[in-house]
C-alpha cells in the first residue's frame, strides 16, 4: 500500500540492540583508553614523586636506613596518596554523573556505578601506584648513598 | 675506632680511561682524636670520606670500625653500619627541605631508635639549645642561614652520639665566625670521646687536629 511503511517489532528491537551494542562497545573503548592514560599518568607521578627526592633518600641512606626501612616508607605514603586520590576521583565521577543525570539529561540515569567497578578502580589505582612507588625506590636504592646524594644536587 | 688499610678507588672518564683517585690510603683514627685532611679540590678528599663512611664501596682495601671490619659488610649491613658507628657532616649541610630544624635532627634517630621517642625528643632540643638554635627549631631549611642549617646538621650527626664523626668540608659554605662555632663544635665531640675526621682546606680546621694529612696522588702525606 503506497505511503504505509511498515516494520515488525522485532526489527526495531534488532535495530535498538546493535545501536545500543554500538555506544556500549564506544563507551568500553573510551573507559578503556581513560584507563590506560589514567593509569599511565599514575604511575608516572608516583615515579617521579620518588625520583625527585633521590637526594633526601641518599641523606636517609647516610643516616642508616636500610632499603627496607625506604621501601616501607615510599609504600605507606604511595598508598595513603593514591587512596585519597582514588577515593577522591570516586567522589568526583559520582558527583558529575548526578549532575548530568539531574540536569543534562532530563531526570534520565545514564550513569551508573556499580560497587564492583568503584572497587576495582580504587583496587587499581592503590596496586598500580605501590607498583610504581616500589620500582621507582628500587632504582633509587640501587644506587650508593652518595650517588644518589650527588644526582639529586 | 676507625682504621683503613690499603684503600683503593677509581672512577671511570667520559673518555673511558680509569682516574684513581685513591691509590692505597691507610689511615688509623682513635676515639678522642681529630684527623684534619687537606688537599686541593678534585684530589679525592670527599671521595676517601665517602669511602670511609661507607657512602660509596671502595674498588679495595679494607675498613673497620672497632673490631668490626664493616668493608666486607653487605648493603643492609652497612646501613646498620652507618647509623650505629657514624654521624656525617656535609658542606652543603643536606637538610630535607620539606621537614622543620628539629624534625631534621630527628630524622637522624628514626631508622637506628636506641631510646624512647620522648627521650630522643628531648636530646635533640638539648643539642639544639646548646648550639644557639633554641628559637629555630620550627623553622625550615630555607628560612635559615647557612651558618643556622649547619648547627641543625650537627646536631643531627651527633644526636645518636656515634663514635665517629666525618665532616666533609663542614665550614665551606659558612663565613668565619659560623665555621669557628661549628669547629668548636666538633673539637668538643672529639674531647667527649668520639673520632673525627674532616676534611678541609681552611687552615683553622686543622688548630688543635691530633693529626694532619695531605692527600696526594692517591695516597695520605704528613705535610
Amino acid at each position: 500500500m503506497p505511503g504505509v511503511n511498515v516494520q515488525l517489532p522485532s526489527e526495531l528491537s534488532r535495530l535498538l540492540r546493535s545501536s545500543t551494542a554500538f555506544f556500549s562497545a564506544l563507551l568500553v573503548g573510551i573507559g578503556a583508553l581513560a584507563f590506560v592514560i589514567g593509569g599511565l599518568s599514575l604511575a608516572n607521578t608516583m615515579a617521579a614523586a620518588v625520583f625527585e627526592r633521590i637526594r633526601d633518600f641518599g641523606v636517609k641512606r647516610a643516616l642508616g636506613a636500610t632499603h627496607l626501612q625506604l621501601g616501607r616508607e615510599v609504600l605507606a605514603e604511595s598508598l595513603a596518596v593514591t587512596m585519597v586520590g582514588g577515593l577522591g576521583g570516586i567522589a568526583f565521577a559520582r558527583a558529575l554523573g548526578w549532575f548530568i543525570d539531574r540536569y543534562l539529561a532530563q531526570a534520565q540515569q545514564l550513569f551508573y556505578f556499580s560497587p564492583r567497578l568503584l572497587g576495582g578502580a580504587l583496587v587499581f589505582s592503590i596496586l598500580l601506584g605501590a607498583a610504581a612507588a616500589i620500582y621507582a625506590t628500587a632504582r633509587v636504592v640501587s644506587l650508593s648513598p652518595a650517588e644518589a646524594i650527588r644526582r639529586g644536587a | 675506632m676507625l682504621r683503613a688499610a690499603g684503600l683503593l678507588k677509581s672512577y671511570r672518564a667520559p673518555s673511558g680511561a680509569a682516574i684513581r683517585v685513591l691509590a692505597g690510603v691507610d689511615l688509623a683514627v682513635k676515639g678522642g682524636e681529630i684527623v684534619v685532611v687537606t688537599g686541593p679540590s678534585g684530589s679525592g678528599k670527599s671521595t676517601l670520606l665517602n669511602v670511609l663512611g661507607l657512602l660509596e664501596d671502595s674498588d679495595g682495601g679494607e675498613i673497620w670500625f672497632e673490631d668490626a671490619r664493616v668493608s666486607a659488610l653487605g648493603r643492609a649491613g652497612k646501613s646498620h653500619a652507618r647509623g650505629r658507628y657514624v654521624g656525617f657532616l656535609f658542606q652543603s649541610f643536606l637538610l630535607l627541605p620539606s621537614l622543620t630544624a628539629l624534625e631534621n635532627v630527628l630524622l637522624a634517630a628514626r631508622y637506628v631508635r636506641r631510646a624512647g621517642a620522648a627521650a630522643i625528643r628531648r636530646r635533640a632540643i638539648e643539642l639544639m639549645q646548646d648550639v644557639g638554635m633554641a628559637d629555630r627549631m620550627d623553622h625550615f631549611p630555607a628560612q635559615l642561614s647557612g651558618g643556622e642549617q649547619q648547627r641543625v646538621a650537627f646536631c643531627r650527626a651527633v644526636l645518636n652520639d656515634p663514635p665517629l664523626l666525618l665532616a666533609d668540608e663542614p665550614t665551606g659554605n659558612l663565613d668565619d665566625a659560623n665555621g669557628a662555632v661549628i669547629l668548636d663544635a666538633l673539637r668538643g665531640r672529639a674531647r667527649a670521646g668520639a673520632a673525627v675526621v674532616v676534611v678541609s682546606h681552611r687552615p683553622e680546621a686543622a688548630v688543635g687536629a691530633s693529626a694532619v694529612y695531605r692527600l696526594r696522588g692517591g695516597v695520605l702525606e704528613s705535610p
